[in-house]
């Protein structure tokens, strides 16, 4: 580039030429309009949209209470042949979720893997190479407020709320939730979508949509009584209940 | 039509070139990052130690910007002359003013150290900065808001990208920047490592007092480092309560194990003289309270140190009163001159 402004003799002619192929490689490969796969999250309190300080909703055990704050991490989407037996993990793949109202969560991804797939798994939680310094950039820089600083780690969950006794005053739901054992992979199994083979190319563009339905939070399988637990920083009950019921994968959709 | 690349136009251009090449170096090279080896202090894969890096960390180290209130810096408690300690038995230096919980510990040969706080909760030294940063008796700083003033700060962007090659801070690199300025501060130069490599001579007191050190206290504090880098219950009190969020349980805060509850991490004994009151709790001001703990006043409970039970049933470590004397005399070589005024370790103005 420096040599050709710097020849003062350059003719126009030679100039639109340029320019023009210019114009016609930019064409070629000009960027998607959007990412290749979105990721649409809804998420659920007892089948209505879960709204952040606003219902009071009601545990299994009709215990009532608020959610004032909620995020947690997916991380490492995993696209799984069962034939070909292999599997292929997005890189850098961790994105924290955070609830702030009844719109769908939308996670954006590019560079899938080309194949077809007949399962797709992620995990709940930050696996423990990435989870053993807190140092870290996008998704996990501390000042997304999701790191444990005295005890190096990050949190998986963290559900904050209110539960109001019949009597006496609210209490808060501080529910915190990490540590290595506790990170947890979910399979989905595609047999029972309309694509039970998930076909993946390039220039074509797809969408997960996922429900996350937070009452199984509190119980399924483990019944939280929130009148006697309340507060935790390493509960395996909760994070098996998250990763049990909460999630279900029920569509995906081609263009 | 004239060629585009005539020779008149090629020798321009490389004339130019060569030019703006001196010109670039004369002017421009970072003749204040002296190119240092830093190969020999171990570090992370992922955070190598560089000049510049060390630098940017020593700015930040003493830079009040990183607290909330713009008053308190890594060097309020952290004082240089008091081996990196804060003299205090809970300090009341933070941007609250309310007491700590624990003695702010010494900065000393942190390279080394596998892990950090006195339960050994940080696993790295990047991973530690955040704790003080944002704690709100300590720095009480919001990450989201440094990051702001740091990316809108010319002087700041500048050093950063000259250290990590970025062109955006986030708050990684505040703590990389630092973990590689604390990696720096290195004492292995007291009386003692003079005595061992034959330069200088111990005191018959203080050669003494090694003698009895090396039977009666360097199995936690071993020599080198003078730490075992290992948690130890050693006597301090009988029961452990979980007010202050664990922060009385010691280990077992962050183990679980029951094993573990009263143990702390053994803290170097580098700079001892300089680094008091001692203890996690900063429960003793002198060398002397120190050892008649560990003479009269050990605790019996179920995790106290095995160490410190005599085979006769007794507890504490057995020590007359010229012992004692002798054996701080000794701890009294392992002052670091050359450490505790290094200009290294100092406040600068970089830019």
């Amino acid at each position: 580039m420096h040599s050709l402004f710097n020849c003062p003799k350059l003719s126009f002619r030679k100039l639109s030429l340029f320019s023009a192929l210019i114009f016609l490689f930019s064409c070629q490969s000009e960027k998607p309009t959007r990412e290749q796969l979105w990721i649409h999250i809804y998420h659920t309190i007892n089948n209505e949209p879960l709204l952040i300080n606003d219902m009071p909703y009601e545990n299994a055990l009709g215990q009532q209470y608020f959610v004032t704050d909620l995020k947690y991490y997916i991380s490492n989407l995993t696209f799984i042949d069962n034939e070909e037996q292999t599997e292929y993990t997005l890189n850098e793949s961790y994105h924290l979720v955070h609830v702030v109202g009844p719109e769908e969560y939308l996670i954006k991804l590019n560079d899938l893997p080309v194949g077809e797939f007949d399962q797709i798994r992620f995990s709940l939680g930050i696996d423990s190479l990435a989870n053993k310094n807190i140092d870290q950039l996008g998704a996990l820089d501390p000042a997304n407020e999701m790191i444990w600083d005295w005890e190096t780690g990050y949190k998986f969950l963290s559900f904050n709320g209110v539960y109001f006794p019949e009597q006496g005053d609210g209490k808060e739901l501080i529910f915190h939730v990490g540590k290595d054992e506790n990170y947890k992979e979910l399979v989905f199994n595609l047999d029972p979508l309309e694509v039970p083979v998930l076909r993946v190319e390039e220039e074509r563009y797809y969408d997960f949509y996922l429900s996350a339905h937070f009452d199984d939070l509190f119980k399924n399988p483990h019944t939280i009584n929130f009148r006697t637990f309340s507060n935790t920083h390493d509960d395996s009950q909760l994070m098996d209940n998250f990763s049990h019921g909460v999630f279900t994968l029920d569509k995906i959709e081609i263009r | 039509m004239r060629k585009p690349f005539s020779g008149k136009v090629i020798v321009r251009l490389f004339s130019a070139l060569i030019f703006s090449l001196i010109f670039y170096f004369f002017f421009f090279t970072p003749r204040d990052f002296p190119k240092e080896d830093w190969t020999a202090i171990p570090s992370p894969e992922r955070n190598p130690i560089t000049t510049p890096g060390v630098l940017l960390g020593r700015k930040l180290f003493f830079d009040p910007l990183l607290s909330a209130n713009g008053e308190v810096s890594c060097a309020s408690c952290h004082r240089q002359d008091l081996a990196f300690s804060d003299g205090q038995s809970l300090g009341r230096n933070g941007v609250s003013g309310n007491q700590l919980l624990r003695n702010a510990p010494v900065l000393v040969n942190l390279a080394w150290q596998p892990a950090f706080f006195w339960d050994g909760g940080a696993r790295d030294l990047e991973s530690q900065v955040f704790s003080p940063l944002t704690h709100a008796d300590e720095m009480g700083k919001d990450l989201k808001i440094l990051i702001a003033e740091l990316n809108s700060d010319g002087e700041y962007t500048k050093l950063f990208k000259k250290a990590f090659q970025i062109d955006s801070i986030s708050s990684a690199y505040v703590a990389r920047a630092l973990a590689q300025f604390e990696r720096t501060i290195i004492s292995f130069n007291s009386s003692y490592d003079q005595f061992l490599k034959g330069d200088t001579t111990l005191s018959d007191l203080a050669l003494k007092g090694l003698k009895l050190y090396r039977t009666k206290c360097n199995s936690c504090h071993t020599e080198g480092f003078f730490t075992d880098h290992s948690y130890h219950n050693n006597g301090l009190d009988s029961v452990f309560n979980d007010q202050y969020l664990g922060e009385k349980l010691g280990r077992f805060r962050i183990s679980r194990d029951s094993s573990d509850l009263g143990k702390y991490k053994t803290p170097s004994l580098r700079n001892i003289a300089f680094s008091g009151p001692y203890m996690h709790d900063g429960r003793f001001a002198t060398l002397e309270e120190v050892l008649e703990h560990y003479t009269t006043g050990v605790m019996k409970s179920k995790t106290l140190d095995s160490l410190l039970v005599q085979k006769d049933g007794r507890v504490g470590i057995a020590l007359s009163e010229k012992e004692k004397k002798a054996i701080i005399a000794f701890l009294e070589s392992l002052t670091d001159q050359s450490f505790l005024s290094n200009p290294s370790f100092g406040e600068i103005e970089v830019k």
